[in-house]
C-alpha cells in the first residue's frame, strides 16, 4: 500500500488540481504516510519515558510528525503544504511577499493567514481556497489519529 | 477583426494580421444608437461576415463553430450597439463617439476588462485564456482597456506587462471553470465592442487583448471597476460558501465576518486536537503491538459517529484529555500500576520488549493499515463529495 501512494503522486506531474492526485484517496495516503512515519518514531523511541522532558519530546516528535506526514501527502500542490514542508526542513528562505491579504475586504484574513501556514503572501481567493484544503487534511489527520488511538486502546484493553 | 476576438475567447488560438485592420472612422457606424438598431444590424452583420470569410481564409483550424453560428454575426452586431454606451463611457479617445451612448440608457451595460493578452503563444497558454479572462478583472485599470489610436502600442506593453503578471498569478483550473462559463454567457457581447477597440490598436503586429465582459444587473452599479469588483466578491463569496460546507455549523451564520471567525476558530481547534491527539499516542505509543484486526473492525464500527460532529467531539476532548493526565499522573508516579495492563506486562521484561522493538514496523503498519481501512469504509463515502469540491 505504500508503493500504491507514494508512485501515483510522482507520475502525475502533469496534473491539474483536479482528480489525479486521487488515485489513492486522501486519507489513505495520509494514513499510511503517518503510519509509517509512527513506525520509524518507535523505533527510536524508548518504551517509557520516565522524566518529563522526554515526554515532551515525544510528543512533539509525534506532532512533528502528523504535519510532516500531511505536508508531504499533500505533497508541493498546495501552499500551506509546501510552506510546512519548508518548515520541517528548516529552510526558511521562504518567498516573503509583504502584499497585505485582503485589499478589499477588511475581514480577519490576517489572522486566517496566521492560522493557516503559508498564508502570508496570498490573497483572499487563493488564501480561502488554502483554508479549505488545509481544514480537509486536518480533519482526516485528526481521524486517524483518533482510530489509532482508539485501535491501540482497546487491543491493549482486551490483553 | 470581431471575428478574431470572438476567437480569442472561445480559446482558439489565432493571430490576428496586421493586413485586416479597418479604420476607425469606419467604427463610427458601429456607434450610432440613434439611428434605429435594427438598421445596422445588416451592415454589421455583412461586415462580420465578411471578416469571417476572410478570418477563414487565414486560420481555417480556427473557425469551425464560428462559421457554423448562423446567428453569430447578427448577434455580435446588436450588441455593438448595446456595447457601446459603456464603452464610450470609459473613455474620451474615440472622436465622436462620445454622446451616442447617452439614449441607450434602458439597455444594460456591458463592461469589459482586459483578460489576456494573445502573443501568439503556444496552444496551452491560448487555451487557458478565457479561464484568466476574468483574472484580470482584479485589474480595476478599465481606461487601460481602451487606449486610443495615439497611444495604443505604449497602453499595449502597459497591459501586456500586467496581464503576464495575472497569468503568473492566476492559473488555477476551478478559476477557469467559471471564468469559461462566464466568457462563454457573454462572448456575444465581447466582439463587436473589442474589435472596435483594437481596430486602433492593430497597427503594431501585436495581437489584441481579450476582454472578458460580465453583464450588469439593474439597479446595480454599472462601473466598469464595480462590477469588476463584484466579480471578484462573487468569487471570494463562492470560496466562502464552499468553506460553510467543511466547517460544521456554519450554516446558521451569516455574514463574511461572523464565518470567517468560525472559520479560524475552527481551524484553531482542529490543531489543538492533533497536538492532543499526538501527546496521547506520544504516551501510548508503545501498545501498538497486538491489534488484533477483529478488535479494530468492531472499533471501526463505532468511531464513525464521534468523528463529524463538533460539539459532540467536543466533550470527547475533554474526557480524553483527562483521561490521558491521569494516565500520566500514574506513569510518572508509580511507573507498575499503570491503567494500560500492557505496559505493566512489558515492563516487567525489558529484555523481551527490546527484542520486539525490531518487530514494530511491521507490524504495527499492517495492523494500523488494516485498522485505518475498516474505519475509512465508513468514513470515506461521506468525505468524497466534500473531497471532489475542496480539491477542485
Amino acid at each position: 500500500m505504500s508503493s500504491l501512494s507514494q508512485n501515483p503522486k510522482k507520475t502525475l506531474s502533469f496534473s491539474s488540481t483536479m482528480k489525479n492526485p486521487n488515485y489513492n484517496p486522501l486519507k489513505k495516503r495520509l494514513a499510511s504516510r503517518f503510519l509509517k512515519a509512527m513506525g520509524r518514531l518507535k523505533c527510536k523511541m524508548s518504551p517509557f519515558p520516565a522524566t518529563i522532558e522526554e515526554k515532551r519530546r515525544r510528543h512533539r516528535a509525534v506532532r512533528g510528525a502528523a504535519y510532516a506526514s500531511m505536508a508531504s501527502a499533500v505533497g508541493p500542490r498546495r501552499a500551506w503544504s509546501r510552506a510546512l514542508l519548508r518548515k520541517m526542513k528548516g529552510r526558511k528562505r521562504a518567498r516573503r511577499n509583504p502584499r497585505n491579504v485582503d485589499e478589499r475586504f477588511g475581514l480577519n484574513l490576517n489572522q486566517l493567514c496566521d492560522v493557516v501556514p503559508g498564508g502570508e503572501g496570498m490573497d483572499s481567493r487563493s488564501l480561502l481556497n488554502e483554508t479549505a484544503h488545509y481544514i480537509k487534511c486536518l480533519v482526516a489527520q485528526v481521524q486517524i489519529m483518533r482510530e489509532i488511538l482508539h485501535s491501540s486502546s482497546s487491543s491493549s484493553t482486551t490483553l | 477583426m470581431d471575428k478574431q476576438h470572438y476567437l480569442m475567447n472561445a480559446g482558439i488560438p489565432l493571430q490576428i494580421e496586421a493586413s485586416m485592420p479597418i479604420p476607425w472612422s469606419s467604427d463610427q457606424s458601429f456607434f450610432n444608437p440613434n439611428s434605429s438598431v435594427d438598421h445596422h444590424f445588416d451592415s454589421d452583420a455583412f461586415a462580420l461576415r465578411h471578416l469571417i470569410g476572410k478570418l477563414d481564409r487565414s486560420s481555417p483550424a480556427a473557425l469551425p463553430s464560428l462559421a457554423a453560428d448562423p446567428g453569430f454575426a447578427e448577434r455580435a452586431a446588436k450588441f455593438s450597439c448595446f456595447g457601446s454606451r459603456s464603452f464610450n463611457g470609459r473613455t474620451s479617445s474615440p472622436p465622436g463617439s462620445a454622446t451616442p451612448g447617452q439614449s441607450m440608457v434602458a439597455l444594460p451595460r456591458v463592461a469589459s476588462s482586459p483578460s489576456l493578452k494573445l502573443n501568439g503563444s503556444p496552444p496551452p497558454r491560448n487555451r487557458k485564456l478565457p479561464g484568466s479572462g476574468a483574472n484580470s478583472n482584479e485589474e480595476s485599470s478599465v481606461s487601460e482597456q481602451i487606449p486610443s489610436g495615439e497611444t495604443g502600442s505604449n497602453s499595449r506593453k502597459r497591459k501586456s506587462a500586467s496581464r503576464g503578471k495575472n497569468k503568473d498569478h492566476r492559473s488555477n483550473s476551478p478559476k477557469e471553470d467559471e471564468n469559461l462559463k462566464r466568457s462563454k454567457q457573454t462572448e456575444n457581447c465581447e466582439n463587436e465592442q473589442e474589435c472596435n477597440e483594437n481596430k486602433t490598436n492593430q497597427k503594431p503586429p501585436e495581437p489584441p487583448k481579450d476582454y472578458i465582459h460580465v453583464r450588469a444587473r439593474r439597479g446595480q452599479a454599472t462601473d466598469s471597476h464595480s462590477l469588476a469588483e463584484r466579480v471578484r466578491r462573487e468569487k471570494i463569496s463562492e470560496r466562502m460558501k464552499l468553506l460553510q460546507d467543511l466547517v460544521p455549523g456554519c450554516n446558521k451564520v451569516t455574514g463574511k465576518a461572523l464565518m470567517l471567525d468560525e472559520i479560524i476558530n475552527y481551524v484553531q481547534s482542529l490543531q489543538r486536537q492533533v497536538e492532543f491527539l499526538s501527546m496521547k499516542l506520544a504516551s501510548v505509543n508503545p501498545d501498538m503491538e497486538n491489534l488484533l484486526s477483529k478488535d479494530m473492525y468492531q472499533q471501526s464500527t463505532s468511531l464513525p459517529q464521534q468523528m463529524y460532529p463538533l460539539d459532540s467531539s467536543s466533550p470527547a476532548y475533554y474526557h480524553h484529555h483527562q483521561n490521558v493526565q491521569q494516565q500520566q499522573l500514574h506513569s510518572t508516579n508509580i511507573s507498575s500500576v499503570d491503567p494500560l495492563p500492557l505496559d505493566a506486562s512489558l515492563g516487567i521484561q525489558i529484555d523481551g520488549f527490546a527484542q520486539n522493538l525490531p518487530q514494530f514496523p511491521a507490524f504495527t503498519e499492517d495492523d494500523l493499515h488494516s485498522i485505518v481501512q475498516m474505519g475509512f469504509i465508513h468514513n470515506t463515502v461521506q468525505n468524497q463529495t466534500s473531497n471532489m469540491k475542496v480539491e477542485l
